[in-house]
């Protein structure tokens, strides 16, 4: 992933990507007795080799109608005097469309909707830990080589890639509030959940300015806090049935258990969700608000007033967790095993960052300012 | 540099040792030199996080600065 986002031709992108993506594919299908296991690898090997494919045609595209490959280069290229000459060629349009096989294979990594089929099934059959890694780690390093791609080598055609990433995002926002809704596992849940994500920050980005890609850097280390502790929780409540350990939390009834046995871990989760919903005073709720605003600074009205809706509609499907672990009774009795130290300080540094992000918002800003304009220099 | 900065890292880095003590629903000052060693952690977080908040905004201005120049031929 290093590799990835320190890449700066597509060779090295081409094979950053490949060497992340198959370690992926066998940490998906790392539980070989499992069938889910299997199917979430299988079905990420195939659906990731496609867009793989896609990537790998835009690049050439590119290459073969420029000659180049270094990202640098190509910014030269597209903004320097060489336009006329390849405006009179047939070279720009092909540029132009290996863009898009490009952008369209990036989406398809970062899940963003249309390109999300894969992302509820393998989540939902890789290991719980490795679907924690799949929905944070990988969603920076896309991000991060993805913004350097489109904002450095692509800013001059920035019109055909913001239509297409504002749909993208509009799309990611709305599928991910309703297709949650009517979940009953939690992995799956929060793998809708996360392409809903996707879309906020697709929309900060699409903004094309620096406010914007600001406000999407704010958002994606908000994410990465929030989905820590999300997962620091799931990965902790060991449930005792029986006196005996049965797995981890499955189905959001599960979580009817967690009010009465561990409140403290009730609160931090119902904290969490709040920050997912985008709730005051939390860090979730400023980094959406800051997104809105640059999107609304960018004169993307429609964006921000169906980034609001779809907020609100995520507000169900978040404080339908609450209800069930406050106000729903426990089908069964058990209690919840002591939960690991690691996880504790985990949960610990996570829930305060939550906390406390938006009364000392100043260094991440600064820092993001920073990185945006590096970017856009 | 305030002395707010490593007082306020003091205290998080206390609440996270009490949070990690009620959270595995153990006694809340259950080894105190833990909460000794959270504090000082804090201490020198939040001492490194002004010195790098100067930092940063020194380098932003300095980009800011950089922009306006490079930016300067299309403004005229």
């Amino acid at each position: 992933m290093l590799f990835l986002v320190s890449s700066a031709d597509f060779i090295s992108l081409y094979l950053a990507l490949e060497a992340q993506s198959l370690c992926f594919y066998v940490l998906a299908a790392l539980k070989r007795n499992s069938e889910f296991s299997t199917e979430a690898g299988l079905k990420y090997f195939l659906l990731g080799a496609f867009s793989s494919g896609l990537l790998l045609f835009g690049c050439s595209l590119i290459y073969g109608f420029t000659g180049v490959t270094n990202f640098s280069e190509l910014a030269r290229i597209f903004t320097g005097g060489t336009q006329e000459f390849l405006v009179s060629t047939t070279a720009l349009p092909a540029c132009e469309l290996g863009m898009v096989f490009l952008l369209v294979g990036f989406l398809f990594k970062i899940t963003a909707v249309p390109f999300h089929m894969w992302s509820p099934d393998v989540y939902e059959g890789a290991p719980t830990p490795v679907t924690a890694f799949f929905l944070i780690v990988p969603k920076a390093a896309l991000f991060g080589v993805f913004l350097r791609i489109f904002g450095e080598s692509f800013y001059d055609f920035i019109l055909p890639w913001q239509k297409i990433l504002l749909v993208s995002s509009l799309a990611s926002m709305i599928l991910g509030s309703i297709a949650a809704l009517s979940q009953t596992r939690i992995k799956r849940l929060l793998a809708y959940s996360s392409i809903g994500h996707v879309g906020y920050l697709l929309a900060g980005f699409a903004c094309g300015t620096i406010e914007g890609i600001q406000a999407l850097l704010i958002y994606l280390v908000v994410y990465i806090f929030m989905n820590i502790t999300m997962f620091a929780i799931i990965l902790s409540a060991l449930r005792r049935e029986h006196l005996q350990v049965v797995p981890r939390l499955k189905y959001i009834t599960d979580l009817a258990f967690l009010a009465k046995t561990n409140p403290v871990l009730a609160l931090t989760f119902t904290v969490t969700l709040f920050s997912m919903a985008g709730i005051p005073p939390l860090a979730g709720f400023y980094s959406k608000a800051y997104l809105f605003f640059a999107a609304l600074s960018s004169n993307l009205y429609l964006v921000a007033v169906i980034g609001v809706l779809c907020s609100v509609l995520s507000c169900f499907y978040y404080i339908r967790l609450v209800k069930i672990m406050y106000f729903e009774a426990p089908k069964n009795w058990c209690s919840f095993s002591r939960i690991p130290v690691e996880n504790a300080i985990t949960l610990a540094i996570t829930l305060f960052f939550i906390l406390f992000f938006m009364f000392y918002p100043t260094p991440l800003h600064l820092i993001t300012h920073k990185i945006a304009l590096t970017l856009c220099l | 540099m305030p002395a707010s900065a490593p007082l306020f890292g003091a205290v998080l880095g206390v609440g996270v040792q009490l949070y990690v003590n009620a959270v595995r629903k153990l006694p809340l000052m259950r080894d105190p030199w833990l909460h000794v060693l959270w504090a000082g952690a804090g201490a020198s977080f939040g001492t490194w996080l002004v010195s790098f908040e100067e930092r940063t905004e020194k380098d932003l201005a300095e980009l800011l600065r950089k922009r306006e120049e490079a930016n300067k031929h299309l403004q005229q």
